[in-house]
């Protein structure tokens, strides 16, 4: 019909554009899952650091136990960054003219801190204890990765609240006795569910998932 | 200073735990560049995470420009207001990803401070002859909440709002912070040079022409620096000034006996108390002891006990005559008259005043013959166990008669005890008056002013800055450039107590210290410490000058140990001194009756401390403005208190202005209505209208120091009253005052709870309550709750102020109180009941009461206030979006909305008041009472790690710990041993509205009253009130 | 002549005026849309597109600044954002009445009101959408009430009526729009086919989706349009029954009553019509459509009116009875409060408006005349928003007499709510300048012609034809082939 204002092929329109919709709308719903998600935005944050500090280097390879330098993890909520002297203590004699370590023996000399960028943030209104975890059996590498092949400490976890609340739930899987917490190369045993009942029966260790466990 | 450079020497402090020596003591610049680093966003862990910046004083030029300027109402206003109202924006909710977080860690660790765990050291709050003892709770060296000192006989482990609120005195920003020489900037080195040259000259002449004016202490340090610049200078002058203080009881007392003597109350022994004008549960000195005692007193565990009874005989409608059993309205100025009517009575009844003879003028006379009779009797039966107590505002003559009667009633010794002062400077208005007319007449040539604000709150009629504006060289040491700095030529910063080194001398004699929490952010200096340079010229640290005190004093053994053990425990144990015998002399308390003032005529103006701002000092400190005053509810405001029928009778309502003139001066102000106080009389609070406050307490309220002489400190006849025909905004957190018959407050005379045990329980009949929802099994773990005592609460308002130190709760301004959005967690409910002449009052502390059926939590869309397994209603603050759903669907109305970012720009230094372990809240989201969620936690987490579980008190709420009554018992429910499970199991139990089958977790014991039976009057109101259904 | 019969057959008085043609029909109606845009319209325009400037100004602010600008406060948590919201969603209710539930009951007059009574309903619940929206304190996470997938491993809760309302409102609005779409296609056809610029045959063309009024398509047609009213059918009951259980689910005294959702679903038709009214009034005097919106229709409108009118003043005497029944002194002082505490005058304007005012309807002489209705009309929906505000107030005295407050709105209020206004007729206005305000093939079903009966007398036929078909018929017999039924049939 020549009154028609359309032609022919405008027809095949609306299928078209139903189509294109639908790949739209989930395309959408699949950049949010995946790019939005903390697994992608928070993972893998490695900051530069203000002094080049190795823990591949003093955890791994010198074997010093993470405890030497964050000494109050088990008996405060919050993990402690080592003061300038812990460094001094050995880099009084080791290497003492390095040019990394300048950083340090200027704070040393100065008296002003050490400007470490945390790497592990959490948001203010989430209070996380680090001892009550370690206490029950939580290892540092649950959270942090094996922080001992870390040239660079880098974000392994998303941190995000489900990723907290899937441990609460059941941590059965993270749970090692208390004295290998800060041992990176331990090994689950074969019945570690098994093992898992038995250590929370005897610790009484039943995390739970209510608000107040962590929102104040 | 010695700790400027060397980073954390060890001036010998001991913290609680333990007793440990040495401790870290932060440097001014360390803390307040810290504190310059802070972003909004980020809250440090570690308080030396904030060190290294740049530019301390650069920093403080901008946070505080030079003599803070006033600023117009509305969001300015509050945007000043949220800064003192101390809190921090919280981080997640700003929302932005990754901000790029510093951790600056020590430098060298120091001794026995674990980063992320709360220390708590011993100290002491000076207030005028008082001083109290407190335990400061302290975060890498950050002080951030002070709660009561168990050891100390004037705190007994309880506080007050003011103890609460130094805190965020302590982090003023308005806080003066240099030296100035009028009123241009200067340093103390110019300061020093130019003082050790008058010093020379002073010394010539024996310091005839200086004069130290210091506030009133009972403190051994500057009692021994006083004597010595008494024994260095002879011709000089120490005088000692409060615009309010107990000189008249002093006096009184000292008439009576001969000797300098103070009393101490001992007001649990008392079984039936007669207070004279004393406001002694609240605006009185030692008032933390006072409702310890009268609390005890009152205490019941079953109907079986026994209570004490209280007759109040007043003007004002105090806190304590909203308490009492019965209450008298006598005029303030009549009450002289009305002791003497009492005195009469007695020895009528055959009681043996010693000088009474005098009375019998006083034997007839027009007020109720009835009452006084009851009243004698009352006392007179329960001889030895009774006592008489007058208020500050009364004259020395009437004191001494009440000495007298305390002794003829056989209290002495016993209610009431007399310890001879020491080391004490009181206030001597006669001596200050001198003074001034020296000044005046330019004998003075150095003026020395150790704190106190004389300019602004010295008698009107004295004229004192005309004085000290003839007065060459005058050094004013105050925390705050204030009314007297302006006139002063120099102005040295005063360093907070918490921050300054001292000691003191509580009632009972026991020594303790006031030991710095914090080096002085502000670099000031302590009054013994410019005391000491004064006199000697030397620059010598605060810490010095007190062990040279105390070296005298702990003689015995090794001066170290003794000297850390009382750092320890804050007080010296065995201090506090025996009594001494008083022995009254009758022809003495003959004279004193003969000379009581006669009432006097026409309109009467009474003048009080203000139970917020006390005499004007805390005027800047906007927790304390915020504060609704105990009776009428009002904050921000001193309007003049009037009666109904006064009111009535010039036709005046709330708020409206008047003319006020008082033999020849006169002032514009609002009145506000009181029920039951007396008529033909206004009440004026002091301590308002400041000018030079800061920018919290400027141009708030009304001056009232304008209108008072030296001749009426008090109390004053002849006033006028012209009602202008315009208003002024007066801004009540209560807007309502009656109960409308409903049963919340539930309470009976003794007699009638006897009668009826269960009355409480019983009250209200509702048919059986089912829940729409399965309700959860809360036989397992711990299950908190909390119970208040109607009957011991008196209503001072601690609890409020503590929750607000715990809980980072900001501050709101006038403006936003009277658009009802005061944010305070835990407020007090005042309730009048019966006529409008005599009504009685009822207080009622509410806050959430964690409700086991919440009706809050089943409506909000994104489930941001839930129910966890421990009874305990939470609300998560990051969840909330603020449809304030919650809070209209929740009964008592306990739920706080942050309309606005309340805490938007403020100075980083205010932060530091922040408990850490409170997340702050942000604009648009909901909050309330947790139930001090933070301690449980705590409390819950030190258990495992010791594997055991919470011990029943190891978790004690701020508003339980502050609670100088022990109102309030907090605890696990499903404990069988635990205080608050037993006093839930007493007879009196009830939980408000349970009839809406919410289930409250808190509960409230019934007010009992004991109303003498001769005395009984039918309360149509609260009778209603006390059997509705 | 044949008219008269006609008349004699239908007691009814004719549903349209002026014996028109289909053709008549079509120019009537489409030249309102075609002809030159008249000044009244700008004029209007101008004041409405002004007051939605005000909204976004002040909602800009509010956003920047929070919701501390209105006069919110503790105990007072909710002002005029939810009334306002209540309001607005329950003047859209008359839409949907009218073009589902009317529909369903054959009435046949409503085809001269429907189209712009669904318009009113969209605009209306947009403008009621706005609120909930901006009335939270955080504003950009309020998409946490939707049931998405977080990191938080959080739902919402779905116990809260608001969260119910989120999805009763979301539906409705959805429904709402597809039926008046729906109904809007042949029309758009006929627009399209009138059309003289290109460009506007493109337009309008476009929303036609290729309609050309077969036989085939009327068929799927009516069925679709069949299906879609008896889905908006029980919307019309659902929406406002949830909506009152915001307040009806609280334990508030004065709030927590059972009557709120039949009476909220009455009220809205009450105020609904009113609102139609108000509009169908006004338009038909601009636009000249006397014959289309007749008397008789008004006075239809009138009647139901008075009958929704009657239920509300039952729910209010039901309220005050059930409150003394009950026995419970909280509920008694909610409600005397309500009558005699210091907001008595929003009581009793609500009383006077929605009770006293409709009740002239009694008399023909009210339901007949314009200026009366019209003022009616409108106290009608002044007494409905005052309705709302009364519920609102109620907050302000519940148990703890402590906590008892004040409410008084602030400028920002009024400018929100008379923005809604400016967005409400901006939209509006923009419909009656674009899209027929009647629906132009709904009302030829309506026509005598359209009536099998009317000319084959005798030919027992029964069953009505599409309207189309009768259209052609009446092209052949008037001879010259009508442009208008070019893509309509």
């Amino acid at each position: 019909m020549a009154r028609q204002a359309f032609p022919e092929w405008t027809n095949n329109l609306p299928p078209i554009l139903l189509a294109a919709v639908a790949v739209v709308v989930l395309g959408g719903v699949g950049f949010f899952w995946y790019y939005g998600s903390p697994k992608y935005t928070d993972v893998g944050y490695r900051p530069v650091q203000p002094v080049d500090f190795s823990h591949k280097l003093h955890a791994g390879d010198l074997g010093l136990d993470c405890r030497y330098c964050h000494n109050f993890i088990e008996k405060s909520p919050v993990a402690n960054v080592p003061p300038t002297q812990t460094c001094m203590n050995c880099h009084t004699l080791v290497l003492p003219q390095s040019e990394k370590l300048l950083p340090v023996r200027e704070s040393w000399g100065t008296g002003n801190p050490i400007p470490w960028v945390n790497v592990h943030m959490l948001p203010q209104y989430a209070y996380f204890n680090h001892a009550v975890h370690l206490n029950s059996g939580i290892g540092c590498i649950s959270c942090h990765g094996n922080v001992r092949q870390m040239d660079k400490v880098q974000q392994v976890q998303p941190l995000s609240m489900s990723w907290c609340l899937d441990c609460h739930r059941n941590p059965n899987p993270n749970l090692r006795p208390v004295s290998e917490i800060t041992n990176m190369e331990y090994q689950a045993p074969e019945n570690q569910e098994e093992f898992a009942r038995q250590f929370r029966e005897e610790n009484d260790i039943n995390p739970n998932d209510e608000c107040s466990t962590c929102h104040r | 200073m010695s700790s400027l450079d060397n980073k954390h020497n060890h001036d010998g402090h001991a913290e609680v735990e333990g007793g440990e020596v040495a401790r870290v003591e932060l440097t001014a610049e360390e803390l307040a560049e810290q504190a310059s680093k802070l972003s909004g966003k980020t809250y440090w862990r570690s308080l030396n995470q904030l060190a290294n910046t740049p530019e301390y004083r650069e920093f403080l030029e901008r946070e505080f420009p030079e003599g803070a300027s006033e600023m117009k109402d509305g969001l300015t206003r509050r945007t000043f207001l949220s800064l003192m109202g101390a809190s921090i924006a919280m981080a997640g909710l700003a929302g932005c990803r990754k901000p790029v977080e510093k951790i600056l860690p020590y430098v060298t660790a120091p001794e026995n401070i674990i980063p992320g765990v709360p220390k708590y050291y011993a100290s002491t709050m000076p207030l005028g002859n008082s001083a109290y003892g407190i335990l400061v709770e302290s975060h890498e060296g950050r002080p951030t909440k002070i709660e009561g000192n168990k050891l100390h006989s004037s705190s007994q482990g309880a506080s007050n709002s003011w103890i609460q609120a130094s805190m965020l005195g302590l982090y003023d920003p308005d806080r003066s912070q240099s030296v100035t020489n009028g009123l241009a900037r200067s340093d103390w080195e110019s300061f020093v040079a130019g003082w050790r040259t008058r010093l020379e000259e002073h010394k010539k002449d024996g310091g005839a022409g200086l004069a130290v004016l210091s506030e009133a202490f009972t403190s051994p340090t500057m009692a021994r620096l006083a004597a010595k610049l008494r024994k260095d200078f002879p011709n000089a002058t120490w005088v000692a000034y409060e615009p309010v203080s107990d000189e008249n009881i002093y006096a009184g007392i000292e008439l009576a006996t001969g000797e300098k003597l103070q009393p101490v109350y001992d007001y649990g022994k008392a079984e039936v108390i007669l207070s004279l004008d004393s406001d002694f549960l609240s605006t009185e000195s030692e008032q933390i002891s006072a409702v310890r005692g009268y609390a005890a007193g009152r205490r019941l565990e079953s109907e079986k006990d026994s209570m004490n009874r209280l007759y109040v005989a007043e003007g004002a409608y105090s806190l304590t005559g909203s308490v009492a059993d019965h209450r008298m309205r006598v005029r303030t100025s009549e009450i002289p008259a009305f002791a003497a009517a009492v005195a009469a009575e007695l020895q009528a009844q055959g009681v043996n005043i010693v000088g009474g003879a005098a009375l019998s003028g006083f034997a007839n006379h027009g007020f109720d013959k009835n009452w006084l009779r009851v009243v004698a009797s009352d006392l007179i039966n329960a001889r030895g166990n009774c006592l008489v107590v007058a208020g500050y505002r009364q004259p020395a003559a009437l004191h001494a008669l009440v000495a007298a009667i305390n002794q003829a009633l056989g209290a002495n010794g016993n209610s009431v005890n007399y310890r001879r002062l020491a080391d004490a400077e009181l206030s001597n208005r006669d001596g200050f008056a001198a003074l001034v007319r020296r000044m005046d007449a330019g004998e003075i040539k150095s003026l020395v002013m150790l704190g106190g604000n004389p300019v602004y709150n010295a008698p009107a009629d004295l004229n004192f800055s005309r004085a000290l504006n003839k007065v060459e060289y005058s050094i004013h040491l105050s925390l705050h450039q204030d009314e007297t700095t302006r006139e002063a030529e120099w102005h040295v910063p005063m360093a907070h107590y918490l921050e300054s080194w001292g000691d003191a001398r509580a009632v009972d004699g026991t020594l303790s210290v006031i030991q710095p929490m914090i080096e002085p952010l502000f670099g000031g200096k302590s009054n013994c410490e410019l005391a000491h340079f004064i006199m000697t010229g030397e620059d010598v640290r605060g810490y010095e000058i007190v062990r040279e005190t105390w070296r005298n004093i702990l003689r015995s053994g090794g001066f170290e140990v003794a000297w850390q053990r009382v750092l320890h425990d804050g007080v010296l144990n065995g201090s506090a001194e025996g009594p001494v015998a008083a022995t009254i002399n009758g022809s003495a308390v003959g004279g004193a009756i003969g000379s009581l003032p006669k009432a006097v005529q026409g309109l009467e103006v009474v003048f009080q401390v203000s139970p917020s701002v006390y005499d004007g000092r805390f005027a800047n400190n906007g927790w304390l403005q915020e504060t609704p005053s105990p009776i009428t509810k009002l904050t921000w405001d001193n309007p003049a208190l009037i009666s109904f029928a006064t009111a009535r009778e010039h036709n005046l309502e709330n708020g409206d202005l008047i003319q006020l003139e008082l033999n020849g001066r006169s002032l514009e102000l609002p009145v506000w209505v009181v029920p039951g106080q007396a008529d033909n009389m206004l009440v004026l609070d002091l301590g308002y209208g400041r000018t030079h406050a800061g920018r919290v307490g400027n141009g708030v309220g009304f001056d009232t120091y304008r209108l008072r002489t030296s001749g009426a400190m008090f109390a004053a006849g002849g006033a006028g009253i012209t009602k202008l025909n315009r208003t002024y905004l007066l801004a009540s957190a209560q807007d309502h005052g009656s109960m409308e018959g409903r049963p919340l407050i539930r309470e009976a005379t003794l007699a009638e709870y006897r009668e009826d045990p269960n009355f409480a329980p019983e009250m209200v009949e509702h048919p059986p309550l089912k829940s729409l929802w399965d309700e959860p099994d809360y036989s397992e773990g711990y299950q908190w709750g909390m119970a208040i005592d109607l009957t011991t609460c008196v209503g001072c308002g601690a609890c409020s102020v503590a929750c607000q130190s715990e809980n980072n709760i900001p501050i709101v301004g006038k403006q936003q109180v009277s658009n009802g959005r005061e944010m305070h967690w835990m407020r007090i409910d005042r309730y009048f009941a019966g006529n409008l002449d005599e009504p009685e009052v009822a207080h009622q502390p509410v806050t959430c009461q964690h409700c086991e059926n919440a009706p809050c939590e089943q409506v909000c869309p994104v489930a941001a206030t839930m129910h966890d397994r421990e009874g305990l209603n939470l609300m998560v603050y990051n969840r909330c979006i603020g449809t304030r759903y919650c809070s209209n669907n929740c009964p008592y109305k306990v739920r706080r909305f942050n309309f606005f970012n309340y805490t938007k720009d403020m100075p980083e230094i205010i932060q530091m008041a922040m408990n850490p372990d409170v997340t702050v809240r942000f604009r648009g989201v909901m909050e309330k009472c947790t139930f001090c969620i933070q301690r449980i936690s705590e409390a819950k987490i030190n258990a495992k790690l010791s594997d055991r579980r919470v011990q029943d008190g190891e978790v004690t709420t701020a508003c339980q710990q502050a609670c100088p009554a022990g109102a309030i018992t907090f605890g696990d429910l499903n404990d069988p041993n635990s205080k608050v499970r037993k006093v839930k199991e007493q007879n009196r139990n009830y939980a408000m509205l349970s009839e809406l089958n919410v289930q409250p977790r808190l509960t409230y014991l019934a007010r009992i009253r004991n109303p003498h039976p001769e005395l009984m009057r039918i309360r149509p109101e609260s009778a209603d009130h006390a059997t509705h259904g | 002549m044949s008219a008269e019969q006609h008349v004699e057959r239908h007691v009814e008085p004719p549903l349209i005026k002026g014996k028109p043609r289909f053709a008549d029909v079509t120019e009537h109606i489409a030249r309102v849309i075609e002809g030159k845009t008249a000044k009244t319209w700008f004029l209007l325009f101008g004041l409405a597109v002004s007051a939605l400037m005000l909204l976004i100004g002040s909602v800009g602010y509010l956003v920047w600044e929070g919701i501390g600008i209105w006069g919110l406060n503790i105990p007072v948590g909710w002002g005029f954002a939810i009334v306002n919201f209540v309001w607005w969603v329950g003047i859209g209710h008359a839409g949907t009445l009218i073009s589902a539930i009317l529909y369903l009951f054959r009435q046949r007059w409503r085809t001269s009101i429907n189209r712009f009574a669904e318009a009113m309903t969209i605009f209306a619940v947009i403008c009621a959408l706005l609120f909930p929206g901006i009335h939270v304190g955080r504003i950009w996470v309020i998409y946490w009430v939707m049931p998405l997938p977080n990191q938080m491993a959080m739902w919402p809760n779905f116990r809260s009526p608001l969260l119910w309302d989120m999805f009763a409102v979301g539906t409705y609005f959805t429904c709402s729009l597809l039926f008046w779409y729906v109904g809007l296609i042949p029309d758009f056809a006929t627009l399209r086919d009138r059309a003289k610029k290109r460009v506007k045959k493109i337009a309008y063309g476009i929303f036609a989706l290729g309609w050309h009024g077969g036989n085939r398509q009327w068929k799927h047609y009516e069925l679709a349009y069949l299906i879609l009213a008896g889905i908006s059918t029980p919307l019309v009951l659902s929406v406002h029954s949830i909506v009152s259980t915001d307040f009806a689910t609280s334990i508030l005294p004065g709030w927590h009553t059972t009557i709120f959702p039949p009476y909220f679903v009455a009220g809205a038709i009450f105020s609904g019509f009113a609102m139609v009214m108000t509009l169908g009034i006004i338009c038909r005097k601009i636009f000249k459509l006397e014959n289309y919106i007749t008397m008789n229709h008004l006075e239809k409108m009138n009647k139901v009116m008075l009958l929704t009118g009657m239920m509300v003043g039952y729910a209010y005497g039901t309220e005050f009875f059930t409150a003394w029944y009950s026995g419970n002194p909280y509920e008694m002082f909610a409600f005397a409060n309500r009558a005699f505490g210091p907001y008595w005058w929003s009581y009793w304007i609500m009383i006077a408006c929605n009770v006293l005012v409709p009740q002239a309807f009694w008399f023909k002489k009210a339901r007949t005349s314009i200026t009366w209705m019209f003022i009616a009309s409108i106290l009608i929906n002044v007494g409905m928003w005052f309705e709302r505000y009364v519920i609102v107030i109620t907050l302000t005295r519940d148990y703890l007499p402590s906590a008892w407050g004040w409410y008084w709105p602030t400028v920002w209020d009024w400018m929100t709510m008379i923005g809604s206004f400016g967005l409400f007729f901006t939209l509006f206005l923009l419909f009656i300048r674009w899209l027929p305000m009647i629906a132009i093939a709904e009302i030829k079903n309506v026509l005598p012609q359209a009536n099998p009966h009317h000319k084959h007398k005798g030919e027992g036929k029964d069953h009505a034809h599409p309207a189309g078909a009768e259209a052609k018929h009446q092209a052949d017999v008037t001879g010259k082939p009508n442009p208008a039924m070019g893509g309509t049939g």
